[in-house]
């Protein structure tokens, strides 16, 4: 195959939503979020309704009213309405997915500036009508006589009421029946993880998330009011007062009683958005933008669903064999906690020798991701997990990580349900 | 077939249906307006259609982008010097509606756009009404804003349409209805979307559904004896009667009074009708507000003479009055950023702007809009995107110093410049600009969605382009502009300043506070000067006492201060010179009453403290004239649109005793009075 050259792809601005918690249904629908999100950087940036050449969006569960979600943001965006507007839909590695297409249609030429992300309301997720009642409802409809309707009516039972959460439905792997959490369960059980580790793991990454905020790290956060004035201007899940003892009360969730996974080292059910601005080299001169970073490689791969949490090893190793490079070359890494024990597991498949030869097919070990280089501002288990916007998340908080510290390479992956993974390659350009 | 006729205002044509279109598209007239010539001609056009046998059904329509018909000729209406003239006039019209009630074919009026007093009269007598689903189709009789009521038939069919209670409301409101209300109140037949308008009006015209305004409601049939008649009126003048005086607004009673005469069913009420409105037209309150009428088209005409226009405003400060602001401006279409470092601040401003949008624009998809236009800007990146940039900061000098400096580094160079100060002189805030020129005043007031002047202040230096785009600016936005000079507390608040220094003089009288401000209420104004101290706040009274009340004695000003001290600051603690509840204002009951000659002097000394500043103003040419003068005391400081503006009021006293009251007030010689060029101004017009 021969290889085109391909444009550069710069990351301009990013900015997100905070991320807050589900605690019943909340104040703002997925669209509402992006908005938050992706205003201020127009606002900021000094972009003008046609700057912009496409919209991409990341969402898994869009609202009934947000058939493709991504256009309905474009417009309320203000953006031209010759704007085109898609979105796209890869479970958790939505975000990343929108960032890969808007990188694709930047190197190919096809466009100059896009906006990328992704967006989740999963408060919002509805409640739905069993099969039983569905049937009922349409029986009831077809009945002409009064009397076929009262026999319909007199059909009904209780049962028919009992609602399905569609947002379980959505957090289970139906080819392999099982839920997500129970597929962290396998991973526990496979690489010996044991419940001390996952919430020693989940304690750090709350205490992490509380030092990032203090140390005002998280800049990239623009606050939400809602419809009655209340700022939101932090992630709500994140817990200063969370300890081993909390943590090592919880009941195991998925795998109930004698299993390993709980609430509290597993990331949270949360409503965000997060959006970066993606542009040529040349329209950021053109536009005067400043660079945030440049995206290099994005990969993906793909393994056994039952083992969905393993998905990042596989799109970092082809990721580091694209771009010829070793783990050792990675100066900080962004890896989404979906659990502490899938996490956990990434690390250690990452540095067996037998896994990477037997998986992998490498001839040893893909190195070592030194924990001390690996979210080292919390991540999804403190601060939530909004599936559509999580891939958006790592993407650009592994740039501010790299600019902070003034180092050269990241790399920010998500594990997806239904067993993928994916990988982003991200440069500083700013002063090393 | 024989050619149509050809008509100046009508265009007619008959489609395949044998169906004749009827639109009107009034000649060498922005708007369509049912002025004699029009209706001449529509009488012409009517006895045409009555004789084509062939003819199947007429539909009236609007040619025009600007609406159906926006009412009577106000302009022709006003000039009529003789009332028989009027009553006369509105014979013939009432003739020719009937006419057209009469035809045998159905009529329906298909409205898209405003459709107002005479307009929606015409539509009345149609046997069907279809208003098009478009936000800016508005029906309604606002004429009792002018000092009368329908006078084609229209307050008769109203009645008989809508019946008695709903009818009557709607009549003594004036207020318009969007297309949904006035298919809930039965006021139009159906709501359609502007493209099937002319489907729809064939579809009535084929199907010819029973509801027609020829039969009337229960209530209206019910209610029609005499005694029943007088028993309802009864009570709807109670009602009345906590809202407007008959001695002021008598047009609303007349419309009672003519139904309680004659009743809504017969004939006879569309003579009653015409009859009535001939002797309001000669009433002072009509001959004001008719005034008022202009003095608000004066006000838009300030806005001419050049293209300005404002796709992105900032505002800096989050406060009642930026946060307001930006939520008017959201509502009304414009991209804003709102700069406040508090996130409480921009909380309760996003909050009120939620309020607002709901109320006027009440569909949902246009509130979300609305929601997403206004971008809270703590960092104030918006600074250099927008057209227009107003601070509203806290009064301090210092700080909007600060505030200006860094506007003029980060602005387009395009972007006007303005701060909605009140009480800082513009020049000195300005003084720190590379450009003193590019500044202007845009002063709003407070409640910013009710009170529809904004005062547009220049300075010496300030550049006329940049006043003038100001003038756009605030019509761009539906309120009316008043140029004024710089100045403490330019013209609205130098009145109110003065209405404020009567009432607290008075209160150092001796006078209670309900004395003072009923006599304020009596004068006209919507609340009496110490309620008013209240809403404002005692703070901010007290902290513009020095120049908009430099007259009051130390001990009323000991009075104000005690209250600030103590944390009474008014309506916003609760707890003022009164003490509210809420919303409500809890009034205690004075021990004795006060003799009404006493509140008469208290009245006349609120109106000569006012008039005092308002010569002042016109002296040192705070506004550039008597006209625009009171156009500012009407909508901008509540002076009541009845009495036709403070010096409009001034001048039906007697001219030398006023002069000697005012003299005497002021502690002045009556020559020195004389010579004073405002006052020769007040008395040289009209």
């Amino acid at each position: 195959m021969v290889k085109q050259k391909r444009n550069r792809v710069l990351v301009v601005d990013g900015a997100r939503t905070p991320f807050l918690r589900a605690k019943g249904r909340g104040a703002f629908h997925a669209a509402d979020l992006a908005v938050f999100a992706a205003r201020e950087l127009i606002l900021r940036n000094k972009i003008s309704q046609q700057q912009i050449d496409e919209v991409i969006t990341g969402c898994v569960m869009p609202g009934p009213c947000e058939a493709n979600i991504s256009r309905v943001i474009s417009l309320r965006l203000g953006l031209d309405v010759h704007t085109p507007a898609w979105t796209v839909q890869r479970n958790c590695g939505s975000g990343l997915q929108a960032i890969d297409s808007a990188m694709q249609a930047i190197q190919t030429g096809r466009a100059e500036v896009v906006l990328a992300g992704g967006t989740e309301a999963m408060s919002q997720a509805p409640l739905l009508f069993n099969v039983q009642m569905v049937d009922w409802l349409t029986q009831l409809q077809s009945q002409r006589s009064l009397l076929g309707q009262l026999k319909t009516y007199l059909s009904l039972r209780p049962g028919f009421f009992k609602p399905v959460i569609a947002l379980l439905l959505g957090l289970s792997d139906h080819q392999v029946n099982l839920s997500m959490g129970q597929t962290a369960e396998i991973l526990a059980h496979d690489f010996e993880i044991n419940r001390q580790m996952m919430d020693e793991y989940a304690l750090r990454s709350h205490q992490k998330s509380v030092e990032a905020k203090a140390a005002g790290f998280l800049n990239e956060i623009v606050p939400l009011y809602d419809a009655k004035g209340r700022a939101y201007t932090a992630d709500d899940g994140v817990r200063a007062d969370s300890s081993l003892e909390k943590l090592g009360k919880l009941q195991p969730f998925f795998d109930k009683k004698y299993g390993q996974v709980t609430p509290g080292n597993s990331s949270q059910i949360t409503d965000g958005a997060a959006y970066l601005l993606l542009a040529t080299p040349e329209a950021v001169e053109k536009y005067q933008w400043p660079v945030l970073g440049e995206l290099v490689d994005c990969q993906w791969g793909a393994l056994d669903p039952s083992r969905m949490g393993l998905g990042p090893i596989y799109a970092i190793a082809k990721l580091l064999q694209a771009q010829k490079l070793e783990t050792r070359d990675i100066d900080y890494w962004e890896i989404n906690e979906a659990f502490a024990a899938q996490v956990l597991a990434c690390l250690k498949a990452a540095s067996s020798d037998e896994y990477c030869r037997r998986h992998l097919g490498l001839n040893k070990a893909l190195g070592e991701i030194p924990l001390d280089r690996l979210n080292i501002d919390g991540g999804a288990i403190a601060c939530g997990h909004p599936v559509g916007a999580s891939g958006a998340r790592v993407t650009l908080h592994a740039l501010e990580v790299l600019k902070r510290n003034h180092q050269k390479q990241g790399i920010a992956s998500m594990c997806i349900g239904g067993g993928q993974g994916g990988a982003v390659l991200i440069q500083n350009l700013n002063s090393i | 077939m024989s050619e149509p006729k050809k008509y100046r205002h009508w265009q007619l044509s008959q489609d395949e249906h044998n169906i004749t279109w009827l639109s009107i598209d009034v000649a060498d007239r922005e708007v369509n307006v049912l002025s004699y010539a029009v209706l001449e001609e529509l009488s012409d056009i009517v006895l045409e259609i009555r004789n084509n046998g062939a003819c199947t059904g007429v539909v009236f329509i609007s040619n025009k982008p600007s609406g159906f018909i926006l009412g009577a000729d106000v302009k022709e209406i006003s000039q009529v010097e003789d009332p028989n003239e009027a009553v006369d006039f509105m014979h013939k019209a009432q003739i020719l509606f009937s006419m057209i009630e009469a035809l045998r074919i159905p009529v329906v009026a298909a409205i898209d756009g405003l459709c107002l007093g005479g307009g929606l009269e015409l539509a009345l007598a149609c046997h069907y009404r279809i208003a098009s689903d478009a936000s800016g189709t508005q029906l309604g009789l606002p004429e009792v804003k002018l000092g009368i009521h329908p006078g084609f038939g229209g307050s008769v069919r109203v009645l008989r349409l809508l019946g008695i209670f709903q009818g009557m409301n709607f009549i003594l409101q004036g207020r318009n209805v969007d297309a949904y209300a006035a298919k809930k109140m039965g006021l139009v037949n159906d709501v359609v979307a502007l493209r099937q308008l002319r489907r729809a009006a064939i579809y009535f015209i084929q199907h010819q559904p029973k509801k027609t305004v020829k039969t009337a409601r229960w209530s209206t049939l019910l209610l029609e004896p005499p005694l029943l008649r007088s028993i309802v009126t009864g009570f709807l003048v109670q009602g009345l009667k906590k809202k407007v005086k008959q001695d002021q607004y008598p047009a609303p009673y007349a419309v009672l009074g003519n139904w309680v005469e004659v009743g809504a069913l017969k004939e006879k009420a569309f003579a009653e009708e015409a009859a009535s409105v001939g002797r309001l037209i000669l009433t002072p309150t009509c001959h004001n507000l008719f005034r008022v009428f202009s003095l608000q088209e004066k006000l838009k005409e300030k806005a001419k003479g050049g293209e300005f226009k404002v796709h992105h405003i900032h505002i800096i400060g989050a406060g009642v009055m930026g946060g307001d602001i930006a939520a008017w401006c959201a509502v009304q279409g414009l991209q804003v950023s709102l700069q406040d470092p508090s996130p409480q601040a921009l909380g309760s401003a996003l909050a009120r702007t939620y309020t607002l949008a709901q109320k006027l624009l009440k569909r949902k998809h246009l509130i979300e809009a609305a929601m997403d236009r206004l971008c809270p800007d703590p960092q104030g990146y918006g600074l250099s995107k927008a057209d227009l940039i107003l601070e509203a900061a806290v009064e301090n000098l210092a700080v909007k110093h600060e505030i200006f400096k860094n506007i003029d580094l980060k602005a387009k160079d395009s972007a006007i410049l303005a701060t909605n100060t009140s009480s800082l002189s513009l020049s000195e805030i300005a003084a720190v600009l590379k450009n003193p020129g590019r500044l202007i005043g845009i002063h709003f007031f407070n409640p910013v969605s009710k009170m529809p002047l904004v005062e547009v202040v220049s300075a010496e230096k300030t550049d006329p382009k940049t006043a003038l785009c100001g003038a756009i600016f605030v019509k761009q936005i539906k309120k009316l502009p008043l140029p004024v000079r710089d100045g403490h507390g330019f013209l609205v608040n130098q009145i109110l300043g003065g209405y404020f220094e009567a009432g607290f003089k008075a209160l150092e009288t001796g006078q209670s506070l309900n004395a003072v401000d009923k006599a304020g209420r009596n004068l006209g104004m919507p609340m009496g000067p110490i309620e008013l101290a209240d809403r404002v706040g005692l703070d901010v009274c007290l902290a513009a006492a020095p120049y908009l009340m430099p007259a009051s004695s130390e001990k009323a000003l000991t009075a104000l201060q005690a209250k600030v001290q103590q944390g009474e600051l008014g309506y916003k603690t609760q707890k003022g010179f009164y003490r509210y509840s809420g919303e409500k204002l809890i009034r205690e009951k004075d021990k004795d009453t006060v003799n009404s000659a006493s509140l008469k002097k208290i009245q006349r000394n609120l109106f000569l403290s006012m008039l005092s500043r308002a010569l002042i103003c016109l002296e040192t040419q705070i506004v550039s004239g008597v006209d625009e003068l009171d156009a500012g005391v009407i909508f901008g400081a509540g002076f009541p649109p009845f009495r036709g503006g403070l010096l409009q009021y001034a001048k039906t006293f007697d001219k030398n005793e006023l002069a000697k009251d005012l003299a005497d007030y002021r502690k002045i010689e009556i020559t020195a009075l004389e010579k004073d060029s405002a006052w020769q101004q007040l008395w040289a017009i009209g």
